[in-house]
């Protein structure tokens, strides 16, 4: 084992702790920590994130055990490095320790020069080369996985093999490679011996055993590509790795898809009438073809001298008078709709009364006009903004998202509901100008759909902590197994309580060394 | 030769114990509960505070304001993401000697919500020395749990505390 290359990702904390472990290679400074020139091939310093400069070659073995305790106690661990068993034996190593998108991405672009631990001149070309010329069973220059094994820290959750049944076997303790895609045919983890897959299942299952890496909630499913994975592969990781508005990947693990729960319609005048006159016209149809049906047979019988049959009678829809019928949509006559309707004119988009309660859908470019309408025109006159909220219409057409304002008149004693329809990052005038109490009601707007609003004072996560991944009240939105629960709050405890410890007893005189695990 | 089972004149005005057993003794006697509830099961503990069931019967009627001077945290209600950091941050200000009872199944396992925003237990974050279940459970079982804590703490050593997290160092090593 040696390592040839060593780079520090972003986020360093200036913590000097790779510096105490391996002063050879790292070089803490006021800012971040960077790989000693003299001990680069390049003879520059710096945090060797780009340029992926090699170690001098002598160093490559007699600092390795530093560059990895480095690495594992950097609290941030943002020291990575590449790590080759020798030039004869592997092709590619990927970076050890490396998030499993990382390798991903790494694998999908184009193909790094084999790391090359001793100067052996066939190690120098690609590794595709490589794996050609060491490798005889590889028959096929296909795309495919030639290795896979399971890192320590598997919790037995059973999603690869789900994924990947053939591939992955998930016992009481742990996960196993199955001894059927393995070319020395035992059941292991795979971790030490890292043995190759056989090359028809590695690539048959490729995108199976990638989806259960990608899937596997601790990320201990680790594995060698040969060869480019196909472009079709490559888009969804791309745009995972795009930090646009986030969407949860369904293609990523197939068997594991939420399903999509249906939303109930919105409420709309439009929809009712067109629906209403659908049925009428379906009425009529069969109605007419009842007619048609009587006429054709009355002429035949006429023809066979027979008596004539019954003429059909119009079935009368039945009359559907209880409580429980659902409050159809009527047009709106109310005097607040109809002038805001005068004052906005063509901006009102739509207005209904239902059950008694006043509907106003307008453009979601004047919202803010027509709150300040509704809030400053002595006629509506609505001085409170009782509730707003949102709701994320999936399967729509033409929007995603609904957001309605609760108008109240305490003075009229009357209601108002104001309704926008917006798209997927389509951003919104706050409310906060017309009515003060919109600022929290916005702020959870956005911090449940992911609806922004424009001007607002302090647009921040109000129910979930800061920095949290998804928007929970959006559809799509898995509720069950999503992986937060998985975050163990006891490896802090540990530190925590191992740090204090440690300098009590160092106060005292004890020397301790390490917890017990938990 | 019947003198040797009767008491001297000394052991008529002392009693001989250990040190650590009085230690005990007063600890378990005196727990301050920290004020702090979560969700419905600080209902429950309320109710276990003031007068039909009166905790202050078993020394736990004290309920501090502030964790500096609290000696038990009862976890009474559901722990999600965003109260957790607080919940740690309070535990690690409370002094030492220190309990955690995780009152009711939200406590203890996450209870009914199986969901995105709940911790599955409130021993993720803390160590936990007494779980009681019920949803919420009643006063009644919080005194019961809050009966074994007692127990827990007149039998414990006061060497305990480090030799449950830490192992001696080997020599070799």
């Amino acid at each position: 084992m040696a390592i040839t290359k060593v780079w520090i990702e972003e986020g360093c904390i200036v913590c000097n702790a790779c510096e105490a472990e391996c002063p050879d290679v790292f070089l803490v400074t006021a800012d971040s920590c960077h790989i000693k020139a003299d001990s680069r091939v390049d003879g520059k310093q710096d945090e060797n994130l780009v340029a992926k400069s090699e170690l001098k070659a002598d160093l490559h073995r007699s600092l390795e055990d530093a560059i990895v305790a480095a690495a594992a106690g950097c609290p941030v661990n943002v020291i990575k490095y590449e790590q080759v068993a020798n030039a004869a034996e592997a092709p590619a190593a990927p970076p050890v320790d490396a998030e499993i998108d990382a390798a991903l991405g790494k694998a999908l672009g184009a193909p790094e020069p084999a790391p090359s631990a001793a100067p052996a001149p066939a190690a120098a070309p690609a590794p595709a080369v490589v794996a050609a010329a060491q490798a005889p069973e590889a028959a096929t220059d296909k795309p495919r996985i030639t290795k896979v094994w399971i890192e320590e820290g598997c919790i037995v959750c059973n999603a690869c093999e789900a994924d990947s049944p053939e591939v992955f076997r998930v016992t009481e303790t742990t996960c196993m490679i199955k001894p059927g895609v393995r070319l020395d045919g035992k059941e292991t983890e795979n971790r030490q011996e890292k043995n190759g897959l056989k090359p028809e299942d590695g690539e048959r299952l490729m995108d199976s055993i990638i989806a259960a890496a990608k899937g596997c909630p601790v990320n201990v499913i680790k594995y060698d590509v040969f060869g480019n994975v196909p472009a079709a592969e490559e888009a969804p990781a791309a745009a995972a790795a795009d930090s646009g508005p986030y969407v949860y990947d369904y293609k990523a693990a197939p068997n594991r898809q939420v399903a999509m729960p249906k939303t109930a319609p919105l409420a709309s005048f439009h929809a009712y009438e067109a629906e209403q006159k659908a049925l009428a016209e379906a009425d009529e149809a069969k109605w007419q073809k009842q007619l048609a049906d009587f006429e054709t047979a009355k002429a035949k019988a006429a023809a066979e001298g027979k008596d004539a049959p019954k003429p059909p009678v119009r079935a009368v829809p039945r009359k559907d008078d209880n409580d429980l019928k659902f409050p159809a949509p009527t047009d709106a006559k109310d005097p607040d709709l109809l002038r805001l309707h005068a004052l906005l004119g063509d901006k009102v988009s739509q207005s209904f009364e239902q059950a008694g309660e006043l509907t106003c859908q307008v453009h979601p470019d004047c919202i803010l006009e027509t709150l300040m309408l509704c809030r400053g025109d002595h006629e509506l006159n609505y001085e409170m903004l009782a509730d707003q909220t949102a709701t994320h219409y999936p399967a729509a057409e033409g929007f995603d998202f609904s957001i309605v304002y609760h108008l109240t008149s305490i003075a009229r004693r009357k209601r108002l509901r104001l309704r926008v329809l917006v798209k997927e990052g389509q951003v919104v005038d706050s409310a906060t100008q017309v009515y003060p109490s919109a600022n929290w009601m916005e702020r959870e707007i956005w911090d449940m759909l992911g609806i922004r609003f424009e001007n607002h004072p302090d647009l921040t996560r109000i129910l979930c902590p800061e920095g949290w991944e998804g928007f929970p009240l959006r559809k799509e939105y898995p509720t069950l197994g999503w992986g937060q629960r998985d975050i163990d709050f006891r490896e802090d405890r540990a530190g925590v309580v191992m740090r204090m410890a440690m300098e009590k007893a160092g106060q005292m005189g004890i020397n301790l060394v390490v917890p017990k695990a938990d | 030769m019947s003198a040797l089972n009767q008491p001297t004149a000394l052991e008529h005005v002392l009693i001989t114990t250990k040190v650590e057993k009085v230690i005990n003794w007063a600890r378990a006697s005196s727990v301050w509960p920290m004020t702090f509830g979560l969700a419905c099961c600080a209902i429950e503990m309320m109710a276990a505070g003031a007068s039909k069931f009166d905790f202050d019967r078993f020394g736990a009627g004290i309920f501090r304001a502030t964790p500096r001077q609290s000696d038990l945290m009862i976890v009474a209600g559901t722990v999600t993401y965003k109260m957790a950091p607080v919940i740690r941050k309070l535990y690690d200000q409370m002094p030492e000697p220190k309990w955690v009872i995780a009152m009711g199944s939200c406590a203890t396992a996450g209870g009914p919500f199986d969901s995105y925003h709940t911790i599955q237990g409130v021993d993720k974050i803390v160590p936990v020395d007494v779980y009681i279940p019920g949803c919420p459970p009643r006063p009644e079982s919080l005194i019961y749990g809050f009966l074994k804590l007692q127990d827990k703490i007149m039998t414990s050593s006061i060497a305990d505390r480090y030799k449950e997290i830490f192992e001696p160092v080997e020599a070799a090593s």
